[in-house]
């Protein structure tokens, strides 16, 4: 099974209902409704900072500016949802998070839209 | 195998893999091997006790090259190989030209490629072994034979990870059994596909023993190079008389075997008061929840041992110390934060810490949103994700008792989750199930369904860090279960459940995933005696 991995950004309005595509509902064993992921591994990362907080002796002096915008990272076990490639964005590999292990995988992604750029072009070896 | 043991219909005891297989003991015809999933990388404490990725080989492909890339030339397999089947290939290049690993390296740092090679034309050739920068260079010599060469350097982050090139023969050269793992000393080669759905066999801490197969959540390593303290990710910060903390990058041997733990000076200076710190730290946005924070570290000088040393984790003000010793510790402390921005690290700071100089070896530090602290995630640049590990085996009625059976299981219980989450359990149509989960209220519940009616509901409750063997027995109107040579509960009434499925933690969803360690497990087909029950239980 090919995975896929890459990176997104939605406002809270879209992810809200974009997430419904790639959840299930589930009966825990008390019973329960647990509702979570299908065929995919998710990490919200949530509001990125734009400029960091600035902290002095402990305290934080100016508060982070954050993104609008709600970052999430989703490994796919499945052929990706045509409904999440608007969203998709492609920071310089790794961006701030990874799958671990898995950054071959989301250099295939970030290679496929950008075949020129120097993460994706390999040098001849030098002697 | 005990003699119980050897009159089961499947037995899992943790002791071989491969990519997506742990195999089963019994049977030995493949009809019992479990299906694992976990699509990341994981570590492990491997028999020598050492911290070790999963799988160590990082190299994509490497029985069938199928990802690999030239530089020109070509590539075909089939060849004789050191073990004399036909699974070695070979490269006959064009001038300048060479094979290599696919894609470029994301992840720098020290590295050792390990590779058979062999000169086609049956003379003695050089070739260069590296990743194609003039500075990863190690020329050797190939003879008419095989050898295992190995070469150590740093990888790039624009290089791919293993370049074999420079080849001084125009026939070519045979290639059997790339491998490339972290530190400087070649593994035992390990074949890879996807180097996903690898399972952890995991020791006890300082290795020995039997390995049990580690299951876990979902979890993420909240800080950035989790190795490496030079980092400017990594705040230095004074206040007072102190000064700010001095890394000293690679100094000692770190818990992964390697030269690769940092020596960090903490200096408060002549002040012994709460305004007088060295402080090393990372900040983060924080929600509201548990999180766990955990650290190798040792006292670097005999001076140290026994000198405190203050950390923080995401909470709301409290400090937590480490008394250093001349062993490397795993620190662990759980905390709430109550959201917002907060800060993760290390003090040395009046009041709280002793010794105004305080010098300790750290490596592997990890911030997670959880309860209980799971296996290391090492980061460099980002933070990092190990997904969570699935284990089970569909379509075996013929291994499950139909109408009469013991479930078993052997494990180390880790921790509770925040919802009910399976340990091991055996499962049919909706509503048909045996086994055993944590709910909610931190218990371990048993339950027989048949159907929907639940038989034999029991409760008990375990203690973190534990070890348990667990067994229930089930015939119509014949229950019994079983903990640790003791009998907890026994039912007789009741029908049974037709099951054809067995799963160790739930595998459905990421997110229900128990963390826990698995010594081994058993399914019979016939209902033991409650005095076999009892043996078997018995730790």
């Amino acid at each position: 099974m090919t995975k896929t991995f890459l990176k997104f950004e939605f406002t809270p309005t879209e992810w809200a209902t974009l997430r419904k595509l790639i959840e299930q509902t589930t009966t825990n064993p008390e019973g329960g409704e647990t509702t979570t992921y299908k065929d995919c591994a998710v990490v919200e990362l949530g509001f990125l900072p734009i400029t960091p907080a600035v902290i002095k002796d402990m305290e934080v002096v100016t508060p982070a500016v954050l993104s609008e915008k709600w970052a999430v990272d989703i490994l796919f076990y499945t052929e990706p949802p045509a409904e999440f490639t608007p969203f998709e964005v492609y920071p310089n590999p790794m961006g701030i998070h990874t799958f671990s292990g898995d950054d071959n995988l989301y250099l295939q992604a970030y290679c496929k839209k950008f075949p020129d750029s120097p993460y994706c072009v390999i040098p001849e070896p030098v002697i | 195998m005990s003699n119980l043991l050897s009159q089961a219909s499947l037995v899992m005891i943790p002791s071989g893999y491969k990519e997506d297989v742990v195999y089963s003991q019994i049977p030995t015809n493949g009809n019992g091997d479990l299906s694992f999933t976990r699509a990341s990388n994981g570590t492990r404490i491997n028999s020598a006790g050492l911290v070790e990725v999963c799988p160590w080989n990082l190299l994509l492909n490497t029985n069938t090259l199928s990802s690999w890339d030239l530089e020109g030339g070509a590539l075909t397999s089939g060849f004789t190989a050191p073990d004399s089947t036909s699974t070695a290939y070979k490269y006959v290049q064009v001038p300048g030209g060479g094979l290599y690993s696919g894609s470029a390296s994301v992840t720098s740092g020290n590295k050792t490629a390990s590779v058979w090679l062999k000169s086609v034309s049956g003379t003695s050739i050089t070739c260069i072994i590296g990743d194609g920068d003039a500075s990863n260079t190690t020329v050797v010599t190939v003879t008419g034979d095989w050898q295992l060469f190995t070469a150590t350097y740093t990888t790039a982050t624009s290089r791919p990870s293993l370049y074999i090139y420079a080849i001084s023969n125009a026939s070519g050269i045979y290639v059997w059994h790339p491998q490339l793992n972290i530190g400087s000393t070649a593994k035992p080669y390990f074949p890879t596909t996807d180097r996903l759905n690898v399972p952890r066999l995991t020791y006890q801490n300082g290795g020995g023993g039997c390995p049990s197969l580690l299951l876990e959540k979902q979890s993420t390593n909240l800080v950035t190079y989790s190795e490496d303290f030079s980092q400017a990710n990594w705040v230095k910060a004074s206040a007072g008389t102190g000064s700010v903390p001095v890394v000293t990058t690679n100094y000692a041997t770190s818990p992964d075997g390697t030269q690769n733990a940092d020596l960090v000076v903490f200096d408060r200076g002549a002040g012994n008061t709460s305004s007088d710190f060295s402080w090393l730290y990372q900040t983060f946005v924080t929600a509201s929840a548990t999180y766990t924070m955990t650290c190798y570290v040792k006292a670097a000088t005999s001076g140290d041992i026994g000198k405190n040393l203050s950390w923080r984790n995401f909470g709301t003000g409290g400090m937590w110390s480490v008394n250093l010793t001349n062993e490397w510790q795993r620190i662990v402390v759980q905390e709430t934060a109550a959201g917002g921005v907060a800060e993760v690290g290390f003090y040395n700071r009046g009041t709280y810490s002793t010794g105004n100089s305080v010098s300790v070896l750290m490596w592997g530090f990890q911030a997670e949103q959880s309860s209980y602290s799971t296996s290391y995630i090492q980061t460099t640049s980002s933070s990092a994700t190990r997904v969570a590990d699935a284990c089970s085996k569909t379509g075996i009625s013929s291994l499950i008792g139909q109408t009469e059976g013991v479930l078993f299981c052997d494990f180390e219980f880790v921790g509770y989750g925040s919802v009910a989450q399976w340990i091991a359990f055996l499962i049919g149509a909706a509503g048909d199930y045996i086994g055993f989960y944590t709910n909610s209220s931190n218990k371990i519940v048993m339950e027989v369904s048949s159907g929907g009616p639940v038989f034999l509901d029991v409760s008990i409750t375990l203690n973190v860090g534990t070890r348990y063997k667990m067994a229930v027995a089930y015939k119509a109107n014949d229950f019994a279960f079983y903990v640790n040579g003791s009998q907890i509960s026994i039912d007789a009434s009741g029908s049974v459940p037709s099951c054809s499925e067995f799963n160790f933690n739930y595998n459905t969803t990421a997110a229900n995933i128990a963390t826990n360690k698995y010594n081994q497990a058993a399914l019979f087909k016939t209902r033991l005696t409650n005095s076999e029950l009892a043996s078997l239980t018995t730790i």
